[in-house]
């Protein structure tokens, strides 16, 4: 069974030993991955938090560690978002729904692009490509990982990267006052 | 197709340019992170204590098992206990509905009756003997009394005055 997929991990879970990781780690896990998760989980439902919080909570409850950690916890992210979206039977609205009001992104000091401008040109792209950027970019997996989060080979999601950079920054050459 | 290569496919300065701008963005998250790890702290207190609970419940379960089963075989015994007893009397004091050979007393079968259940119960015969003769005098009189136990042993008894002396004491006759 997949990660994030039933209660498979809850319930084999050993209750007697302790976690897999200790309450710094989790704690040092959230800060690093939790936006990007965020981002990302963002991309597919609209309870982005809740879904994360779950997957750092279902993470805890591992008797072992998984191998990628962050492509872990992406495909739970993924596999816990979808699984919301078809409970509530709001997939046909998926990509409606994502546009909401939350913030996306922050701007860094050295960042030479508005945050909320390219966060208006990412929701304009189609869910497929947004999912894929964010895992790259914010996420910093490998697109091997990507294509197994997303169920493609590592070429067709290097395409689809690409291909939705392209889109996104075509956009941003047209709205963004910094690219111009 | 390896890292390296999609790399270098990627090599358009432009979406390199972008992509590294992108990456001076952050992701904005409203994750409530004192919550999160406080549910973590909380469901792994409620593993450990969640285990430790049911192996007390796996052993009060089987010590109230061993309690219902106790009791049932202790009231059980103690009924058949009872059982048996009241067979066991009701034997003893109707010995002779079951046996069709009992003796028979050449005056009186109550008397042997009589006579048999005190051998069976180790009662003193002498006193039994006695109380038979009293009986049969309660019931044909003190001379039939005398008579039968005169019958009884032919050769006449040395003490027999006395025996019938005591006995008219008895009856207070």
């Amino acid at each position: 069974m997949e990660p994030g997929r039933g209660r498979h991990s809850i319930v084999n879970r050993r209750n007697d030993q302790t976690p897999a990781i200790s309450a710094r780690q989790l704690a040092e896990l959230v800060d690093r991955h939790g936006p990007a998760l965020v981002l990302y989980a963002r991309q597919i439902c609209t309870e982005p938090e809740d879904v994360v919080q779950e997957a750092f909570l279902e993470f805890m409850e591992q008797p072992t560690c998984p191998e990628s950690v962050p492509a872990w916890l992406f495909r739970v992210v993924r596999n816990r978002a979808l699984d919301r979206v078809r409970s509530s039977k709001r997939r046909e609205n998926r990509h409606r729904e994502v546009a909401g009001d939350e913030q996306w992104l922050t701007v860094n000091i050295d960042s030479r692009l508005d945050a909320a401008t390219v966060a208006e040109s990412l929701k304009e792209l189609d869910a497929n490509f947004r999912e894929i950027i964010t895992a790259r970019i914010w996420g910093e997996l490998s697109f091997e990982q990507i294509g197994e989060l997303v169920g493609t080979s590592s070429s067709t999601a290097h395409r689809r990267y690409v291909e939705g950079l392209e889109l996104l920054r075509e956009k941003l050459g047209a709205t963004c006052p910094k690219n111009q | 197709m390896s890292e390296e290569s999609i790399n270098d496919e990627s090599t358009n300065p432009e979406l390199l340019e972008l992509e590294a701008s992108l990456r001076g963005l952050s992701a904005a998250s409203n994750l409530n992170r004192a919550e999160l790890l406080f549910e973590a702290g909380r469901r792994s207190a409620d593993g450990r204590s969640g285990s430790r609970s049911g192996i007390w419940q796996v052993v009060s379960t089987v010590l109230a098992l061993m309690l219902v089963g106790q009791s049932f075989l202790f009231w059980s015994s103690d009924d058949r206990q009872i059982a048996d007893s009241d067979s066991a009397r009701n034997h003893s004091v109707t010995p002779e509905a079951e046996t069709p050979n009992s003796k028979t007393d050449s005056h009186n079968g109550q008397a042997t009756d009589f006579k048999d259940v005190a051998e069976r119960n180790n009662l003193p015969t002498q006193r039994s003997e006695f109380l038979e003769l009293r009986r049969v005098a309660l019931a044909r009189g003190v001379d039939a009394a005398f008579s039968s136990r005169v019958d009884d042993s032919k050769h006449s008894a040395p003490g027999q005055s006395t025996q019938q002396e005591l006995l008219r004491e008895l009856l207070g006759s």
